[in-house]
């Protein structure tokens, strides 16, 4: 017997003992199953999972492969509760405020962020989830920092730094010099961009939160987490309350792209007695896709009600004035940036290369002169995306030497940024964090892994369960973690989700192969999963960690 | 070249389905098209809730006590309607006992009690969140400032 089946088979035995506790009733032998097969993933996984689900929200069934494996095709994702996708960096810095401590080597989260950064211009914010890090506020500074910023780099997980461990020196120099937690993780799963942006500034995991996923159920519908505006996302943020707190006094602004990037700052003028928010985002209006970004600064319909957008941004020099560098990183003088023409609409004209990070830092400087932030004495929050690293990951992938020039042109911008804060804000009056949203999937070329087809999915489960020759199909969505089923039309087939979760643990490899990365004929009768189960067993797990049970 | 070739395509097909969400893939054929509510209308009247699905809601307080009145045309019953504040400086849930407890017909509309575990005068409140059923359909639209009511 191998370790996993064994772990499955406890937690069965588990499950019995524990199952008068648990409810009134003996879980019958559907759920049971569905039970050893969720058990078959390890404790914090499962936690991660648990984090980010909620009931009114969710896909019913939950799908892990097993780790290098994947859900996708086409693009690389990143959405998973493998430690490669959820652990990220988490540097503290700020001379005269934040201690040069060097590693801290404990768990933490990203739900730790916005009550650290409380604590830290003395605004005590009720985070749900995270606690505020004690090793930062170990200082002794008589005043708060007149200005604390947020910098994520976007996709930039502690895997993928380690991938390229030699382009970031200034990162690394930066960790004695700071606080810098070498087990940081995101907190919940899937991690991807919408939801760890709202658990940095909720300090709440995302089945908190509200915001589960980048689709998630409303009602009958399947939505998109900004697609009206602020509304799905249920708890404050640190913004939220501390601006209000402050009678809109503090400054409140945020330097990304696209709107899921929003749950940082919250709710602006939504939330009562807030005020509108400094918000600068690129993002294409009317786009079918959550991250279609722009030709120029803007902030789309959905959001704009509710944050304020500085115009002046669009007249700073082009990102095309940037490119200089970028044209030149491979020894060539020759308009492209490796293999990719700079002035292309492949590249946005520059924007889809590096020059785009200077290009923002030049931005970011120009809101803190203008806006003012720094200048009084109530401490402002200013948020940053950079989000070239999460673009680069899913179009060459972490391991490319593109990414390699992207990791290098953000690290090479941290001591650009260092100045700018200086000369802006003024030395010793502000603190940075600096952290990313999630990791990336390796190249399978590189991981071996089996890159498992949503589309076979979805198809393979059609086949089987939609047979009453009516036009409503039970599937209506695979995403990587997940699948939404239609409840209703399952009933009509006179099957159950554990049904379909028992169905799924019988596929292979080789039915859910895609085109873009086929699966090797040697793994062609490997199950495709290491667990699919439904999502309605998470919270009563016997498996999950003594803490995380409810 | 073929890789050059293979990246060109790649980021114009692939940026927009992946950098988009990051866990999303391709919908499935016969996924539904995601969907976005209407553009924000501010009532004068109180908290507005609207769905493109057809659920029109408006919330009223009055301290403890006030009132919810839910029009349903999305087609189906709701099930019974509920809400729950969040108070403006600490973020914390003021929950609310909503009667009767009943669904709302299709094409119909029903007026309910609310009553708040604590008075919340419309300045402590930070969020008005519905719920249909256990479900949390997110938050209704703050009132419209008094002058744009005027």
């Amino acid at each position: 017997m191998t370790r996993r089946p064994l772990a499955a088979a406890l937690a069965v035995a588990m499950l019995a003992l524990a199952a008068p506790a648990m409810s009134q009733t003996t879980p019958d032998a559907s759920t049971r199953s569905s039970i050893a097969a969720a058990c078959r993933v390890p404790p914090l996984l499962l936690e991660r999972t648990l984090r980010g689900y909620r009931p009114d929200r969710a896909g019913e069934l939950q799908l892990v492969p097993e780790e290098p494996d994947f859900v996708g095709h086409g693009g690389l994702p990143h959405s998973g509760p493998w430690d490669y996708i959820s652990q990220v960096p988490l540097l503290w810095y700020g001379p005269g405020h934040v201690p040069a401590t060097g590693e801290i080597d404990r768990r933490v989260t990203l739900a730790d962020v916005a009550p650290t950064q409380g604590q830290l211009i003395g605004f005590d914010f009720p985070a749900p989830d995270g606690r505020p890090l004690r090793e930062v506020l170990a200082g002794d500074a008589a005043e708060p920092p007149a200005v604390v910023v947020v910098v994520v780099w976007d996709g930039a997980g502690t895997a993928v730094l380690e991938e390229h461990a030699d382009a970031w020196p200034n990162l690394r120099q930066l960790i004695d010099e700071g606080v810098y937690y070498t087990r940081a993780e995101v907190g919940s799963s899937p991690p991807s961009t919408a939801q760890i942006h709202a658990t940095i500034g909720t300090g709440a995991f995302s089945r908190t939160h509200g915001l589960i996923a980048h689709r998630f159920r409303m009602g009958d519908a399947l939505v998109d987490p900004w697609a009206a505006g602020p509304r799905y996302l249920v708890r404050p943020t640190l913004a939220d309350l501390y601006d209000r707190a402050t009678g809109n006094r503090a400054l409140v602004g945020v330097s990304a792209t696209v709107a899921i990037h929003l749950g940082m700052v919250g709710h602006g003028t939504m939330w009562g007695g807030g005020d509108a928010d400094l918000v600068v985002l690129r993002e294409r209006e009317g786009a079918a896709t959550l991250g279609a970004e722009g030709d120029f600064w803007n902030l789309t319909s959905n959001v704009a009600p509710w944050f304020s957008f500085p115009a002046y941004v669009n007249d700073l020099p082009p990102v095309l004035s940037y490119a200089e560098p970028v044209d030149r990183v491979d020894g060539r003088v020759d308009g492209r940036w490796r293999d990719l023409e700079i002035d292309s609409d492949a590249a946005h004209h520059g924007f889809r290369t590096p020059a785009r990070i200077p290009y923002q830092t030049r931005l970011v400087e120009e809101l803190l002169r203008r806006e003012g932030f720094g200048r009084d004495d109530v401490p402002d929050l200013l948020y940053v995306n950079y989000k070239l690293i999460d673009e680069v990951g899913h179009v060459y992938s972490m391991n490319s030497v593109e990414m390699e020039d992207s990791i290098a042109a953000e690290d090479a911008n941290l001591p650009a940024l260092i100045d700018v804060l200086d000369r802006e804000v003024g030395e010793g009056r502000w603190v940075m964090a600096l952290t990313a949203d999630h990791g990336h999937t390796p190249d399978p070329d590189v991981s071996g892994a089996a890159a498992i087809s949503p589309t076979h999915v979805g198809a393979v489960l059609r086949a089987r369960f939609d047979t009453d020759g009516d036009d409503v199909s039970v599937v209506e969505l695979v995403q990587p973690t997940t699948v939404f089923l239609n409840e209703a039309e399952l009933a009509d087939e006179g099957v159950t989700v554990a049904d379909v979760a028992a169905y799924t643990m019988t596929l292979t490899k080789g039915q859910l192969s895609g085109e873009t990365w086929p699966i090797p004929a040697a793994q062609s009768d490997e199950p495709a999963f290491l667990a699919a189960f439904p999502s309605d067993v998470l919270p009563e797990l016997p498996c999950l960690p003594a803490s995380t049970r409810g | 070249m073929a890789r050059m070739l293979l990246m060109l395509i790649l980021s114009v097909l692939l940026v927009g389905a992946c950098e988009r969400s990051g866990d999303d893939v391709a919908p499935s054929p016969t996924a539904p098209a995601p969907t976005t509510s209407p553009p924000p209308t501010l009532s004068s009247e109180g908290f507005l809730y609207t769905s493109k699905e057809g659920i029109r809601a408006l919330a009223t307080f009055d301290g403890a006590r006030g009132r919810l009145e839910v029009e349903n045309t999305t087609g189906a019953e709701l099930a019974a309607p509920g809400l729950y504040v969040l108070d403006a400086a600490t973020g914390a849930v003021v929950e609310a006992d909503v009667s009767p407890t009943r669904p709302v017909a299709d094409g119909d509309g029903a007026t309910f009690r609310v009553r708040l575990d604590r008075p919340m005068p419309p300045a402590s409140i930070g969020l008005v969140v519905l719920l249909i059923g256990d479900e949390d359909r997110g938050a209704f639209l703050p009132p419209a400032p008094q002058e744009e009511a005027a």
